[in-house]
């Protein structure tokens, strides 16, 4: 076996080129031919695998490779072929032919296997056919795809239009609707293509709308009438609403479609109803007015008027005759220049054509006429058409010039007024008007108030403190449904920094739909000097009161008839009544009976206006039924009548003198006393001196003479005067002691002070036999025991010395107690008693009933006792006959 | 030619005494007539019946108890049968208001205790009506 592969693969075999003796001819053929052979059949597999390569996709691939190894395989047994020549390697040429021989067995059987589809591979012919119709195909497919995107992007645009959009076939069916006015209607989108437009109107209008549309298409240009018409629409959910549409009709492709712009005008509920109604007698209004349409064909100078334009106009030409010069020859000859300047400024600056002017009409009569119009430019800018409206306003006009006038007369009125005109935001405190004396008030000019009232809340213009009263305004004005007037006071504060107080009435100018003021118009008035008086006057009002009721001294309104009308406390408090029960009374009621005359003759005076016042010295009745001195003064006051209820009164000042009352009479009665004391005194203190004197020079005289008889008289006259003298001087000390000892009141048992008294005298009583009585019980007194003492003394010592000689002294003393308020001790005797008019006279200094011979005494006894009774705030009295007895009683007060 | 008589109004015993002694000096030869007060002076005059037994002159003290000296010469001059009697006051006050009070009642003369003779002697030839009923001058 190894053999032969040995042999096979043997290279000593016998070159082929021995075949052909080396012929150098034939060998090179062979071998130039196998060697161009062999690089072809290299080369072909290189494209075919280059082919399978790029052309992807290609359904029979591997009938490439194949063809591209089989061909390679014959390249390399041509190279081969060309090795043998030289040498014989016969064994392994073999092998490669073999391969090749596998290769295109292989080759051939997957050819015939896939024969059909090969034959399938189109011609050139049958390619470029089929290309011709790809090209057709594609442009078609273009075609559509630009359409859908013109038809996508005209859909888009209809969306952005923000109206309804409605293109109607002459059909009356709906083509294109847009989402706004499917919305509108309340429809799903494209839910209303292809339906009749009827259903979109309601029902009881449709055929009238059928009718309408129809005549609308036939008629085409007619633009009034369906341009910004307000309809009644129906919803899908059968709802009214009202819708704003436009017409316009237009050729597409020979067909006839109308398109309507819908517009919602319900969209802000049931208020824009209301103002839709309103918009629609609005639109009857004009209808009804003289609103005429022209339309000037620029171009032409061809002029259109509708019926109602015509009639405005004074020409003898019809409709379609019309020149631009026909209009202007109806114009006022003044009005010209401005109507065509009016035109210029329109055609050149795009400024609104609008104006009124004066046009003679049909009837040769100029009337007022509102012109307005629009030009349709071309794309160069050059006008083309002009149109709009033409309108009667002479009625208008004359009701403007009269508003005018108004307006003139009322801003004159604003700016003259004298008080400030506003009118003010409430809710933002912000002025949204205000007349130059608004500005004057605070000091600032008509512009330095534009710009506050633009940019500043007027609160900063208030006082901080005003800021609750304007709330409370607010409020007042919102609850007052009956738009009053209403007043508030507040300050501004002044361009210079101070505030000044403001008087405004105010008023609900409008109100928001709450009902709740929003702007209020006021007038305004500085009223600084009026609040700084009336400040003024609380102050001196209070101030008044303030002095009246402080007042040290008793002041008194009192009427003319008497009545107290107004009293401080000071009168209440020296009168001892409240104010009430002060009020209650008359001045004559509490006025002592013995000073009434006086004091209403005074006041009967000062009403005869004789006198505008008086001064007086009277005495009240106090509460508590004592008299109270007083000084009273008083002034008339009148008064305006109408500043009743009382016409005029009576100013009373009261001052309570009793104590100087008190003082005066104590001091008349000290000084009585003591004119008394020095016109008693010098009558009886002289007498014994002189008596002294005198007999002292007539003992001497008698001495001398001797006469002896005298000499004794003299002698005993000189005794009984010194031994006078000396009683004397020791009783005015007791007397002048009495009135100046200090009066120590306490608690007293008065019986024994008397028990003391009889004690003291015992001697005396011995002597006379005397029978001295206490009677009854004496209660407790408030008293000074000492100074009693003195006066029960003085009594006691009385009733023993003046008594008939023959008779013994009977001294009975009892006591009683009076009217609850004093305390009686009555002191009865048996003695000589006094006669009554003598009675009066016992009290007195150095008085003396009897003479000395027959009673000793000087005469101070009961002037003494009197002075302390009056001491001890009490008296005494003296009650006897002659001959009968005496009784002195004494009146001790309880109370005090 | 019968002596004059003189009545004196006087309480108090040493003036008593000496008015008489003053009368006595002053060699005046009158008749007189003491009362105690008022009250004794005025019973006296009016129990008179007689007027021929009136005084001549009243002489009379100012201060005395039970009726004083001007209350009894205001009886005098109310007196249609006494009133033309000239009194003189004789008192130890000699306060103007006394003084004054007694011109006014109608005294005759004034006279300030103590009297001693020429009081009386000049006071007297002040009255003339008493000067001149007077016989017996006194010799100076």
């Amino acid at each position: 076996m190894g053999d032969f592969w040995q042999q096979f693969f043997r290279g000593d075999y016998m070159p082929h080129g021995h075949c052909y003796l080396w012929q150098p001819g034939i060998l090179w053929t062979n071998v130039i031919s196998d060697f161009v052979i062999a690089l072809a059949y290299f080369s072909i597999p290189i494209a075919l695998v280059i082919f399978a390569k790029k052309r992807k996709g290609q359904s029979f691939n591997s009938v490439l490779w194949l063809f591209a190894a089989f061909i390679l395989t014959c390249g390399i047994t041509h190279v081969f072929s060309i090795y043998t020549i030289w040498n014989g390697t016969y064994g392994l040429h073999g092998i490669s032919k073999a391969i090749t021989a596998v290769v295109s067995a292989i080759t051939a059987i997957v050819l015939f296997a896939n024969l059909d589809k090969i034959i399938a591979i189109p011609t050139v012919a049958e390619l470029k056919r089929a290309e011709r119709e790809a090209i057709k195909e594609k442009i078609k497919s273009a075609e559509l795809e630009i359409q859908a995107k013109a038809n996508s992007i005209f859909k888009f645009s209809l969306e952005l239009i923000p109206t309804g959009v409605l293109v109607i076939d002459k059909h009356q069916r709906i083509h294109i609707a847009n989402r706004k006015l499917e919305s509108i209607f309340e429809y799903s989108e494209d839910e209303l293509t292809g339906k009749e437009v009827s259903i979109l109107v309601e029902s009881h209008n449709r055929e009238d709308h059928r009718g309408l549309v129809n005549q609308y298409m036939k008629e085409g240009k007619s633009r009034d009438m369906a341009n910004g018409r307000l309809v009644w629409g129906l919803t899908k959910t059968k709802r009214t609403i009202p819708v704003e549409i436009s017409l316009s009709v237009h050729e597409v492709e020979n067909e006839t479609f109308t398109f309507a712009s819908v517009t919602n005008v319900g969209d802000v509920g049931i208020q824009k109803k209301r103002f839709l109604e309103t918009s629609r007698r609005m639109q009857r209004a004009i209808d009804a007015t003289d609103v005429g349409i022209w339309e000037w064909n620029m171009l032409t100078n061809k002029i259109w008027f509708s019926p109602r334009s015509m009639e405005l106009l004074a020409t003898s030409k019809q409709n379609d005759e019309l020149f631009i010069d026909d209009w202007f020859a109806h114009v006022h000859p003044d009005d010209r220049t401005l109507l065509d300047t009016a035109l210029k400024y329109h055609l050149e600056q795009g400024e609104e054509y609008k104006l009124l002017y004066r046009g003679k009409n049909k009837n040769n009569e100029y009337k007022w006429l509102r012109v307005n119009g629009n030009t349709v430019f071309d794309e160069k800018g050059k006008p083309i058409l002009m149109s709009g409206t033409l309108t009667d306003v002479d009625n208008i006009q004359r009701l403007q010039q009269e508003l005018e006038h108004k307006n003139q007369f009322l801003d004159a009125v604003l700016d003259n007024s004298n008080s400030g005109i506003y009118i003010l935001d409430i809710n933002n405190i912000r002025l949204i008007f205000a007349n130059k004396q608004v500005g004057e008030l605070v000091g600032y000019s008509t512009s330095e108030l534009n710009s506050i009232m633009r940019t500043h809340r007027l609160t900063q213009l208030i006082h901080p403190d005003d800021l609750d009263a304007f709330s409370t305004h607010k409020e007042h004005l919102n609850t007052n449904r009956e738009n009053k007037v209403l007043a508030i006071e507040f300050r501004l504060k002044h361009k210079d920094g101070h505030y000044i107080w403001c008087y405004a009435n105010t008023s609900v100018f409008t109100r928001g739909e709450d009902g709740l003021a929003k702007e209020v118009v006021g007038a305004i008035v500085d009223v600084t000097q009026l609040k700084q008086r009336e400040d003024a006057n609380i102050r001196l009002s209070q101030d008044f009161l303030d002095t009246f009721e402080q007042a040290a001294v008793g002041i008194a309104h009192v009427s003319s008839e008497g009545r107290w009308i107004r009293v401080n406390s000071r009168i209440c408090e020296i009168l001892g009544y409240d104010k009430d029960e002060l009020m209650s009374k008359t001045f004559q009621d509490i006025t002592h009976p013995d000073d009434l005359d006086t004091d209403v003759a005074l006041v009967n005076k000062l009403l005869a206006g004789e006198m505008i016042n008086y001064s007086m010295e009277k005495r009240y009745e106090h509460k508590k039924g004592h008299w109270v001195w007083a000084r009273l003064t008083v002034a008339i006051v009148e008064r305006d009548e109408r500043e009743a209820p009382y016409d005029r009164y009576f100013i009373s000042v009261i001052e309570d003198i009793s104590q100087e009352k008190q003082l005066q009479e104590d001091l008349v009665r000290s000084n009585e006393e003591l004119e008394q004391f020095a016109y008693v005194a010098s009558h009886d203190l002289k007498e014994p001196l002189r008596t002294l004197r005198t007999y002292t020079s007539y003992l001497i005289q008698d001495l001398q003479a001797n006469k002896v008889d005298r000499v004794k008289q003299d002698k005993e006259f000189i005794d009984s005067a010194s031994e006078r003298m000396t009683v004397l001087i020791d009783d005015l000390l007791k007397f002048s002691r009495v009135g100046s000892a200090i009066i120590e009141k306490q608690e007293t048992d008065l019986s024994q002070v008397i028990a003391d008294v009889i004690g003291d005298l015992e001697t005396k009583i011995d002597e006379t036999s005397a029978n001295v009585n206490v009677e009854g019980d004496i209660p407790l007194i408030q008293t000074d025991p000492s100074q009693v003492r003195l006066v029960v003394q003085n009594l006691i010592h009385n009733a023993l010395k003046f008594c008939a000689p023959e008779i013994t002294p009977q001294i009975q003393i009892t006591a009683e107690i009076k009217w609850r308020n004093w305390l009686l001790l009555h002191f009865k005797d048996n003695g000589i008693g006094i006669a009554p008019e003598y009675q009066q006279q016992i009290f007195g200094l150095f008085k003396r009933l009897h003479r000395r011979e027959e009673y000793q005494g000087t005469g101070l006894g009961l002037a003494i006792v009197n002075k302390i009774m009056n001491r001890l705030d009490g008296k005494i009295s003296v009650t006897s006959e002659k001959g009968q007895g005496t009784t002195f009683t004494l009146h001790f007060p309880l109370n005090k | 030619m019968a002596k004059a008589s003189v009545l004196l109004v006087e309480d108090s015993v040493s003036d008593q005494v000496m008015v008489e002694r003053a009368l006595e000096d002053s060699r005046i030869c009158c008749n007189l007539t003491i009362a105690n007060n008022g009250v004794e002076a005025l019973e006296m005059l009016t129990h008179q019946s007689d007027e021929k037994t009136l005084p001549n002159l009243v002489l009379m003290d100012i201060n005395m108890p039970a009726m004083d000296g001007k209350q009894t010469l205001k009886a005098i001059r109310q007196s249609p049968n006494l009133r033309h009697i000239p009194v003189i006051m004789l008192t130890t006050s000699d306060a103007e208001r006394d003084v004054l009070e007694s011109y006014q009642l109608g005294v005759n003369a004034y006279l300030t205790k103590p009297i001693l003779a020429h009081d009386f002697i000049n006071k007297i030839r002040e009255i003339e009506s008493f000067w001149f009923e007077l016989v017996v001058l006194p010799s100076s």
